[in-house]
């Protein structure tokens, strides 16, 4: 496989996993977030500073990334116990721009210049060149997805969708607000943190720039394409608009007129995505025999 | 004995009284109503007892614990179960899974517990033995979202009685519903409390107030005007007037 192609693919299944994050979030929780980028970016900058400056191996750098990015998800969360919908897009925007602006004016964080100097992914003696880490990040994308698919089985997945259908309701049946937003906002951002670990392992130069607001807006658009709420959508909005600004090349341009339109025509034709119930993968799958749709 | 105590309970919403100093108690296994014209201060009631709201001043007694000022998650733990007067399922979830939820209410806040599936056979089995009391069987797999409204009363009150309350509170459950349909339902609250579950109701048809409750309190603009057995309340003068305004007595008597 050329080196072009394990660039794109490699950076495709880290987008897939930072959405896969998200989608506990907004599509389990219900919790909206304009924010992810920030706790990718915090999973990114910890891993870098942790396997440059202080020396830990990639490995642990990689963990360190989660926990931090699993921590800040936690205080980050408070918000959304106070306010809801379009107000929380406005506030998670904000802690993106804060987390970004932390990013470029701490020295600590390398400031606008960023981090270099990551070395390759290692772990257990063995080094993750390109093509390795390929297969190491679509291993963790697929051992991520069965985890969401799992959670989504239990109790405290059950009492996620309460959250997200009816707070009221879910409360008058013994389900914390709080504990379950935190719970989501811990478990989606720990995710997001995983995703950016391998993010400043695969790039080994990150920028403040790599986690601004935009990059948020493409995991979010990622998700509504792809399915919200649903196991595979994640991947499949990654693929598709992972895949489309680099068919259009020459249009690269106008990479974020294409993610607005695309946008647009699913909110239009596919409003729960294109996995999504009702969605064209589920029409086209009951045209084919019935198989493996049991709704109209 | 008393297994919820209301003692002096006072809400206010700005210079708003709307639940000024009521007290009642219901007892173990009775079915109680709460009734009163609108805006008598019911469900605001339901809001302080389930713990969606904080009395100002006044306790509330669960047991003889005290549970004004809990989280409405922990009211919910400690045994009551709700529905509400404008329904509130989990409208993209099944019907099996709004019930399901309910089971759920111990699980909730135990790492161990909550970290296990929950399509387990005997949550199925739960969830079938509840339909089927409520009547609910042949919609469960049926979504939430789009059932008729006497299908969702249902739902609540199914999804109330899977957490295996002591004392149920029911907003309103009757309203919108027709005529069989009343009859299913008062003759389910009825095996509800045989079943050991105390039942408060808030009710607006006063047939089935008066049919249900063995006893009541009446409600108006946020005091308690009357409280006994339905025959004393309905020939009260105060509750009359309440009702039909200041006028002949005796009139709405009958009721």
């Amino acid at each position: 496989m050329g080196g072009y192609y394990l660039t794109v693919l490699t950076s495709i299944g880290i987008q897939a996993m930072a959405v896969m994050g998200l989608n506990v979030i907004v599509g389990f929780a219900g919790q909206i977030s304009l924010g992810h980028a920030a706790f990718f970016g915090i999973g990114a900058y910890t891993a870098a500073v942790a396997s440059t400056r202080y020396g830990l191996s990639p490995l642990l750098a990689l963990a360190l990334a989660v926990l931090v990015a699993a921590l800040v998800g936690f205080f980050l969360g408070f918000p959304s116990l106070r306010v809801k919908h379009d107000f929380l897009a406005i506030t998670t925007i904000g802690t993106n721009f804060i987390a970004e602006s932390l990013f470029l004016y701490l020295p600590f964080f390398g400031g606008a210049l960023g981090i270099g100097g990551i070395p390759r992914f290692s772990a257990l003696g063995l080094t993750f060149g390109g093509g390795q880490l390929l297969w190491l990040v679509w291993g963790s994308v697929l051992a991520v997805a069965v985890l969401c698919h799992l959670f989504r089985r239990t109790w405290a997945g059950l009492a996620l969708e309460c959250v997200r259908e009816e707070e009221v309701a879910a409360s008058s049946v013994g389900v914390s607000l709080v504990r379950f937003k935190l719970m989501a906002f811990v478990l989606g951002s720990a995710v997001a943190g995983l995703a950016g670990g391998y993010y400043a392992f695969f790039m080994r130069f990150i920028s403040p720039s790599d986690f601004s607001f935009p990059v948020s807006v493409m995991f979010l658009s990622m998700l509504v394409v792809g399915g919200i709420g649903t196991i595979s959508g994640p991947l499949v909005g990654a693929l598709l608009l992972g895949i489309l600004p680099e068919v259009f090349r020459p249009l690269v341009d106008y990479r974020m007129l294409l993610y607005g339109a695309t946008l647009l025509l699913t909110i239009r034709f596919q409003p729960k995505g294109l996995l999504g119930e009702g969605g064209l993968v589920e029409r086209l799958l009951s045209r084919g025999g019935g198989v493996g749709s049991s709704r109209g | 004995m008393a297994l919820l105590e209301v003692k002096g309970v006072s809400k206010s919403f700005g210079g708003l009284r709307a639940v000024d100093g009521v007290s009642f108690e219901v007892r173990e296994g009775e079915i109680f109503g709460l009734i009163g014209p609108n805006g008598a201060g019911k469900t605001t009631c339901f809001n302080l007892i389930s713990g969606v709201l904080r009395p100002d001043s006044g306790e509330i007694r669960l047991g003889g614990v005290r549970i004004d000022g809990l989280s409405p998650d922990r009211i919910a733990k400690l045994g009551v179960g709700r529905t509400f007067q404008i329904v509130r399922p989990f409208s993209e979830m099944t019907v099996f899974q709004n019930v399901a939820a309910g089971i759920g209410a111990h699980r909730y806040g135990r790492w161990h517990l909550e970290a296990s599936f929950y399509r387990r056979k005997e949550t199925v089995e739960e969830v079938e033995r509840i339909a089927s009391a409520v009547g609910l069987s042949e919609f469960l797999g049926r979504k939430a979202y789009g059932l008729p409204l006497g299908i969702l009363r249902k739902l609540e009150i199914a999804r109330a009685l899977a957490l295996k309350p002591r004392l149920l509170l029911l907003d309103e459950s009757f309203s919108g519903l027709r005529g069989e349909e009343v009859e299913q339902l008062m003759e389910l609250v009825r095996r509800i409390r045989d079943g050991g579950v105390s039942v408060l109701l808030i009710e607006h048809n006063m047939r089935v107030a008066m049919g249900l409750s063995e006893r009541m309190v009446v409600l108006d603009h946020g005091r308690k005007i009357a409280e006994g057995v339905p025959e004393l309340v309905r020939s009260d003068p105060m509750v009359i007037e309440a009702y039909l305004g200041r006028g002949e007595a005796g009139f709405g008597a009958g009721g």
